[in-house]
């Protein structure tokens, strides 16, 4: 890990990388064992779904991820629904034996836009059952305040809708939540597609960036990945650097004084 | 015999325990796939490969420690879900 990255805290959980995975996508599990080891990522997302034990998928990639070191962060990824979502979220609590559960009520097929209505109230009930629940929501800062008051103490709204790639659309609504919700942990999730979507969220204030389709399905995936723990770091040193104020004027920075051929204009 | 669907699929079976039903569904694969032995408290596993797994009847977890007094009624619903990668 680079030494220049710190400590910090997610949960209950003393990390340092700020780049949180998923496990999907990838064009083989090798693949996607060599990405996650390049990322540097701590954090992986992982999921559920409907398997016969007559086949292999799910075993194989279990036992790819069960000795490994990564902090599993289960999803509810395709509940339509607050009953489904909870209970796919007793059911991961069980299979992957954490209380960790990334929160998905999907409320749009479309856009895959999460349902805040369903988000809440399902916080609540998981919140209510010792879950420690990372809602996948959007930008909304009441939505988030709402969150919050539920009992959420991370918050992952969306950059962009789930693997569009097209990075922070709305930086205006992402900064206000930065600075509406200094307490929450803040980390974006989805829509990013390139290092530099990752170094903006970073430098924005933002404690993580959880991306899985910008990795997985790039040319190179494990060069990629390498790219976003760099980018991710990079943006977050600028963060904590302070960057500078912009202004509508140029303003030299080699100094004036000496100027060679200077004449008064 | 009762009539149930599990992960969408109807079938019948004979057995109405939730852990009979599983040690048989889990020894059918037994026999076309891993040679994993059935043991309706724990994971399936043969000591080299493991199938984990979580339960929902009718939209409802049921936590692994009830798998053994729930009894299965006709039309039950079993989701049996197992770990797969995610976004």
């Amino acid at each position: 890990m680079n030494p220049l990255s710190s400590n910090w805290q997610l949960a209950d959980k003393t990390i340092t990388s700020r780049l949180l995975i998923g496990t999907a996508l990838y064009p083989s599990p090798q693949i996607m064992q060599e990405a996650l080891a390049a990322s540097e990522s701590q954090i992986v997302t992982v999921s559920l779904r409907r398997q016969n034990p007559r086949e292999n998928s799910g075993e194989d990639f279990w036992s790819l991820i069960k000795n490994s070191q990564y902090h599993l962060l289960p999803n509810t990824a395709g509940c339509h629904s607050v009953k489904e979502a909870i209970t796919t979220a007793q059911m991961a609590r069980e299979v992957f034996d954490t209380n960790w559960i990334k929160l998905e009520v999907i409320g749009d097929q479309y856009n895959l836009q999460p349902d805040p209505l369903g988000l809440i109230e399902a916080s609540k009930e998981l919140i209510a059952q010792g879950f420690e629940v990372f809602p996948y929501c959007t930008d909304d800062l009441v939505i988030c305040e709402k969150l919050v008051a539920a009992g959420c103490r991370i918050l992952m709204p969306w950059g962009a809708p789930i693997g569009t790639g097209k990075g922070l659309i709305n930086p205006y609504a992402l900064r206000t939540l930065r600075h509406r919700l200094p307490e929450t942990t803040l980390i974006v999730d989805a829509g990013i597609g390139a290092p530099s979507h990752a170094s903006f969220a970073m430098e924005l204030g933002f404690d993580g960036v959880l991306l899985n389709t910008a990795v997985a399905e790039a040319c190179e995936p494990v060069k990629m990945a390498t790219a976003f723990s760099h980018a991710v770091q990079a943006g977050r040193l600028g963060f904590e650097a302070g960057l500078m104020q912009q202004r509508d004027m140029a303003q030299p920075s080699t100094p004036t004084l000496g100027t060679p051929f200077w004449h008064q204009t | 015999m009762i009539d149930i669907t599990i992960n969408g699929t109807a079938i019948t079976t004979e057995h109405r325990q939730l852990c009979e039903f599983l040690d048989s569904y889990f020894m059918k694969s037994c026999l076309q796939s891993h040679k994993k032995e059935s043991s309706p408290n724990e994971n399936i596993s043969d000591g080299n490969s493991e199938f984990k797994f979580a339960i929902a009847i009718n939209d409802n977890f049921v936590p692994r420690s009830q798998y053994q007094t729930i009894t299965l009624k006709n039309n039950d619903r079993i989701e049996l879900l197992s770990p797969m990668q995610g976004g």
